[in-house]
């Protein structure tokens, strides 16, 4: 494997949108200005504005934002399974394969072979339902035999063997018996288990993790993130781990991108953004939380609710609910400027940087 | 049964409602004659009091009983065995065993309890508007004039912070945490004493959370209510409540003051459950405590401590006998063979 030569991206983040053209040597999966809309009865409802991200090898990358926000519709256009109403309006989606070459995702056919090739082959997604994103009427062997016959090998007598030993890494216990039982058999830790299983029976390169312990349990997600954890650092996959849960991403990433109304406010290094984050609307989600040991009288709340992106005008997103506006806030859309090094931000507040994006 | 309350003069202190052995089994059926097979023990033999204006959060894994605590206490699930007391009157002494009641008889006690639903979306009727959703208790009770339900409805919506201006809309007009509003306004109507609040945050974004944390925080000093807050987010249950109750497979293994509780549990159960809690703070990382395996199923329970296959403490007596929910230190309770010589940590 050529990948992974000892390029260790723990704490710098390069700009975004820098190197227009190609990727950077470290980097395996960026969007460039992605822009991904829907319609819907009312309009066009624009999900993703200008997104700017790099995914490093190795690196564990936090989406984090309210629901509305664009965290889910980001991660569905990399394998291009967005909804039927929905389509990529702009920008690329450049991924560096296994053999090396680089393509842009955005203008592949959905449908064609080509993305059929990367989709589990190479980006591995873990979807946030264990109990639906699992066929219910295909034993759970199957399910894993079918992507391995996809991507690894003809043999069906190999990929039997590869499913196995996938199911008993991931931690389930009578994976002989397992095979042949329905999800329904499962428990919903299990279930998820079977679904890492499942998209890592292949070994991806990258691995989309969309909520995958949002529906479990807190002793449960304990397991499962320390799963994922010893997984990554086994097969030195790069992982893009979407939450809500700021707890989750302090637990498990190196780098975070806060996004809100479909726009990325906030990058950084994890002690960065918790350490120092700058946006106001990262401040507030901060400070609305209530953590064990740091009591509190009141929360703080942000105001108002998201507005759903549908004819929105050319303003600060997040104008209107944001306790520290002025008047330049609803004259236009701030842009992503550096801070400190690797450390950007969204927002009017901070010198307005040009070089750094456009 | 247990007495985890000095009885104190001052009112404040007095006990509104006691729990004292309470069962709930839920039969599992098998074949087309519905042959009873076996029993799942939701909740088994919980004991606990809540006391006038405090707030009691229940935690514990899904599965665990919370939700059938609370549901059996509204009198929504007939209890399989046990009692359910309620002082009608703060001032006097008499409690009512509301079990023994008939259906009728309790309607009287109906009013002073009311729940706050998890899911606000599936917890209103879609072809009620806000009107008719908030004012269905008081229409049925009689007690109301018409005038007064309009007055008091109107009132209602103010309090939970939506215009009044919306009361003839229905819900699909409204935003998931506004939903939850008509959720609380619904359940203060008939003015209760005790509201059951059953995952009342869970669906919600966390921005919006916060805000139905505060009101019905400030709703409980303003009315004086008391809470049963049941939730599966420690963060949460720390942030609102007085008390805390720990529950694992149908039993509540222990019960104390928040920060009791959280400065030296008692429970190895309890001291997982935290150590597992992720902090947002990238700086500290904790040692932490990864319970194998799953909760039991409750229809058939490990013997003797049901916890004592995943408990990293367990000794021989574990397995064969049933701990004793006894007072370990003063109103610090516990059902643990070892709660004595443990010294386990909490996250505070």
């Amino acid at each position: 494997m050529k990948r992974n030569s000892g390029i260790s991206s723990v704490s710098s983040v390069t700009s975004p949108s820098a190197n227009e053209n190609g990727l950077p040597f470290d980097v395996v999966l960026a969007y460039r200005d992605l822009s991904i809309h829907f319609s819907t009865d009312d309009g066009v409802l624009k999900a993703a504005n200008h997104v700017n991200l790099d995914l490093k090898y190795s690196q564990k990358l936090g989406l984090i934002g309210e629901s509305g926000c664009g965290k889910t519709v980001t991660a569905q256009a990399v394998l291009r399974i967005t909804p039927r109403n929905g389509w990529i309006e702009a920008g690329k989606i450049l991924y560096r394969k296994k053999d090396g070459f680089e393509i842009d995702l955005a203008k592949l056919d959905p449908r064609g072979d080509e993305i059929r090739k990367i989709r589990g082959g190479e980006i591995g997604i873990i979807f946030q339902e264990p109990m639906t994103s699992l066929s219910a009427v295909h034993t759970i062997g199957n399910q894993i035999i079918e992507g391995v016959l996809l991507h690894i090998t003809n043999n069906k007598k190999e990929a039997y063997e590869i499913a196995l030993g996938m199911l008993s890494r991931v931690g389930i216990a009578n994976p002989k018996q397992r095979m042949n039982e329905f999800p329904h058999q499962l428990s919903g830790g299990m279930r998820q288990r079977a679904l890492i299983a499942l998209s890592l029976a292949c070994k991806p390169n990258v691995l989309i993790a969309d909520e995958p312990t949002t529906a479990l349990d807190v002793t449960m997600q304990a397991q499962i993130l320390e799963l994922i954890h010893e997984l990554q650092q086994e097969y030195e996959m790069s992982i893009i781990y979407i939450t809500h849960d700021l707890g989750v991403i302090a637990e498990v990433c190196d780098n975070v991108a806060v996004m809100y109304l479909g726009r990325v406010v906030e990058l950084g290094g994890i002690k960065q953004i918790f350490g120092n984050p700058l946006h106001p609307y990262t401040r507030a989600l901060m400070r609305s939380i209530p953590i064990i040991g740091k009591c509190v009288n009141e929360l703080e709340v942000i105001k108002g609710n998201v507005p759903r992106p549908i004819n929105l005008p050319e303003q600060c997103g997040f104008c209107g609910r944001c306790p520290e506006q002025f008047d330049l806030c609803d004259q236009a859309i701030p842009m992503l400027s550096e801070i400190e090094p690797g450390h950007f931000v969204e927002c009017f507040l901070y010198p307005q940087d040009s070089t750094s994006d456009k | 049964m247990m007495n985890n309350t000095k009885e104190k003069t001052d009112g404040k202190d007095r006990v509104f409602l006691r729990v004292a052995n309470l069962k709930k089994y839920f039969p599992i059926e098998k074949g087309f004659s519905r042959r009873v097979i076996g029993h799942v023990k939701a909740v088994d033999d919980v004991s606990f009091d809540i006391h006038y204006g405090e707030t009691l959060g229940l935690v514990g894994e899904s599965g665990s009983g919370k939700t059938t605590t609370g549901r059996c206490i509204i009198g929504a699930y007939p209890v399989t065995g046990g009692a359910i007391f309620l002082r009608p009157d703060q001032n006097s002494n008499e409690m009512v065993e509301l079990t023994k009641l008939s259906r009728k008889e309790r309607l009287e006690y109906q009013p002073l309890m009311n729940m706050i639903f998890q899911d606000p979306y599936s917890s209103l009727d879609p072809r009620w508007n806000v009107f008719n959703i908030i004012s269905e208790a008081m229409r049925h009770s009689k007690k109301y004039t018409k005038e007064q339900i309009e007055m008091r409805v109107g009132e209602l919506m103010t309090m939970v912070g939506l215009n009044e201006t919306q009361i003839k809309n229905y819900p699909h007009a409204f935003s998931g945490g506004q939903r939850q509003r008509i959720g609380i306004a619904r359940a203060l109507a008939t003015s209760p004493q005790l509201v059951v609040a059953d995952e009342p945050v869970s669906a919600l974004d966390v921005s919006i959370q916060a805000q139905i944390l505060n009101l019905l925080a400030s709703l409980q000093k303003e009315l004086d209510l008391t809470l049963l807050f049941i939730a599966h987010n420690l963060g949460v249950v720390e942030h609102i409540s007085d008390r805390i109750g720990v529950m694992y497979v149908g039993k509540i293994v222990e019960l104390a003051s928040k920060v009791d509780i959280f400065t030296q549990p008692r429970h190895p159960y309890t001291e997982a459950l935290f150590s597992s809690v992720l902090n947002p703070d990238p700086f500290t990382k904790r040692e932490r405590i990864i319970l194998k395996g799953e909760i039991p199923n409750p229809a058939s329970p490990p013997s003797g401590c049901h916890f004592h296959p995943r408990c990293r403490y367990a000794i021989d007596k574990c397995s064969k006998e049933t701990p004793v929910w006894g007072e370990i230190i003063s109103a610090h309770f516990a059902a643990c063979h070892r709660a004595k010589e443990l010294t386990l940590r909490g996250p505070l």
